[in-house]
């Protein structure tokens, strides 16, 4: 029994630190070491002019939408338990009249840094002069203006056919953040079918976002607005851009799972239901909501300061357990085999 | 003992990013690019643009299966490191030196072409079958058209078939 102790303890090491593992993912450098923000308290600034035509061509609408989502992460409870488990924050810093995405270095004339959420409704291709230098690279020390804050508008050109993008500038050796900025294609106005013949699954004008809530609350998407319906009576997902009363690309949904990777968290495999994951439909409002391995996810990698003393939560401990046990398992294989050579060499020094 | 503890190590050192994209077919991706190419990597390098880094790679293109591209094109893709600074930019492709790919590319207004979809549009070349990879992808379903399939892997000569067939 006592010759298969490092084996049991390893196998139960590995299934303590599978679990967590599986459930969440963080963001890396190509290099492997994980992304974090040394101090937990993100503010967020949101580029109010964008926020339109999304949600009714409304930008308070818009703004209360993502508003609405902002403290989610930082609410992050386990199941069972009624304090917070992560010491994580994303505040809102009010709206801002700059879309300057990216990070500066001091440059003279540079922005300050800012994390931002911004909403682009044009497409650059159509609206920055070819051979702009804005396309150029950028001399170091010198201050440039990218193309999309220049000219405010979607990278399509690099980045077509895409509905958000979030940018997260790090240390390369730490993997520490120092920035990250939030990108939607947003609408630009013009009506029409949100898939037609030509476009079935285009974006010529961008993407509707929407704020709707769904009735009794969020989840999956809701049934197919009828055809040329132009204000239905009850919420359907959308067929047409400018659609009242439905839900297609919805704001909430998009900006939780966006602010997860803000937060360093990436998209955990085969977990669908969880607001990181990689898969999501349109109309769909579930992912408002954080799923156990999101909660479990941040406060892993932001656990909440504990009032005296102890730092680990329920999700640093199985992974300390995990190391524990497997410290334990090689001390336990080592003496073994030490054991084993000992008495090896006692046999052979017998038969000399 | 130390490998099976190393190999617990490395389950947690899986990297993945992150865009939002909705579900493309070969041939709706073939429709909004310019150009598709098959090449191999020859170059990359990260370089600033204005408070963004993009890393510029450039392919010598073996074969052009839609569109015109010249004999080597530069793609310039979001995200990369230079120096102590780096810039994780979700669901954007990554290369490898001396790397077969096949990539879906759109014009605009700087130098370099982009890719379509950003890692949607690239697939990694190995034997006979073409592999996307989606790792950093949140794909979200949508209804293709007929005959049309979602992005996965399959034969390099069925990947050019079907750009050069899409309408």
């Amino acid at each position: 029994m006592r010759t298969r102790a490092p084996l049991l303890l390893a196998i139960a090491a590995g299934l303590l630190y599978a679990g967590p593992a599986l459930a969440f993912l963080r963001t890396q450098t190509p290099t492997g070491t994980p992304l974090f923000w040394k101090d937990p308290h993100v503010t967020m600034l949101v580029y109010q002019k964008g926020a339109t035509p999304s949600c009714g061509n409304d930008a308070a609408t818009s703004m209360a939408a993502v508003q609405s989502v902002i403290p989610t992460w930082g609410l992050a409870t386990r199941a069972g338990e009624s304090q917070r488990c992560t010491g994580a924050r994303i505040s809102l810093g009010g709206p801002t009249t700059s879309d300057e995405t990216g990070f500066f270095l001091g440059e003279p004339g540079a922005p300050a840094n800012s994390n931002l959420i911004v909403w682009r409704t044009q497409f650059c291709s159509q609206v920055v002069p070819a051979g702009d230098a804005c396309y150029q690279a950028c001399p170091a020390g010198v201050y440039c203006q990218n193309c999309p804050s220049k000219y405010h508008c979607w990278d399509d050109t690099r980045a077509a056919k895409i509905i958000a993008l979030t940018t997260v500038t790090y240390d390369t050796v730490k993997g520490q953040i120092y920035d990250a900025d939030m990108e939607l294609d947003g609408w630009n106005g013009t009506a029409g079918a949100l898939s037609s013949p030509s476009n079935p699954l285009g974006n010529l004008d961008g993407w509707y976002f929407t704020c709707v809530d769904r009735p009794g609350g969020p989840g999956l998407p809701p049934p197919v607005c009828a055809a040329g319906d132009p204000s239905p009576s009850s919420v359907c997902t959308c067929t047409n851009y400018a659609q009242p009363n439905c839900i297609f690309m919805d704001v909430q949904n998009t900006v939780t799972h966006e602010l997860g990777h803000v937060l360093g968290l990436a998209h955990p495999p085969d977990h669908p239901e969880d607001t990181m994951a990689a898969t999501a439909a349109p109309g769909e409002t579930s992912k408002r909501v954080l799923a156990a391995d999101d909660v479990e996810g941040i406060c892993s990698v932001y656990p909440a300061p504990k009032p005296s003393g102890g730092c680990a939560t329920a999700g640093g401990q199985p992974a300390l357990l995990a190391l524990l046990l497997g410290a334990l398992a090689l001390r336990l294989s080592r003496r073994r085999h030490a054991a084993v050579r000992s008495v090896s060499s006692t046999r052979r020094a017998g038969t000399r | 003992m130390r490998k099976w503890l190393l190999v617990l190590g490395l389950l947690h050192a899986v990297p993945s990013l992150a865009a939002v994209a909705l579900q493309q077919s070969v041939e709706s991706l073939a429709r909004g690019s310019d150009a598709v190419v098959r090449g191999k990597v020859i170059k990359r390098a990260a370089r600033w643009e204005g408070g963004r880094i993009f890393t510029e790679v450039e392919v010598k293109v073996s074969e052009v299966w839609r569109g015109q591209a010249p004999a080597s094109v530069k793609v310039s893709v979001p995200g990369g490191e230079v120096g102590r600074l780096g810039q994780s930019v979700e669901g954007s492709p990554t290369f490898g030196d001396g790397e077969e790919v096949a990539l879906f590319l759109r014009k605009g207004g700087g130098p370099a072409y982009g890719v379509t979809g950003l890692a949607l549009g690239k697939f990694s070349l190995a034997g006979q079958t073409a592999f996307p990879r989606l790792d950093g992808m949140k794909v979200l379903p949508a209804h293709l058209p007929a005959r049309e399939r979602v992005i996965e892997p399959m034969a390099i000569a069925e990947l050019r078939s079907r750009v050069g067939s899409a309408r």
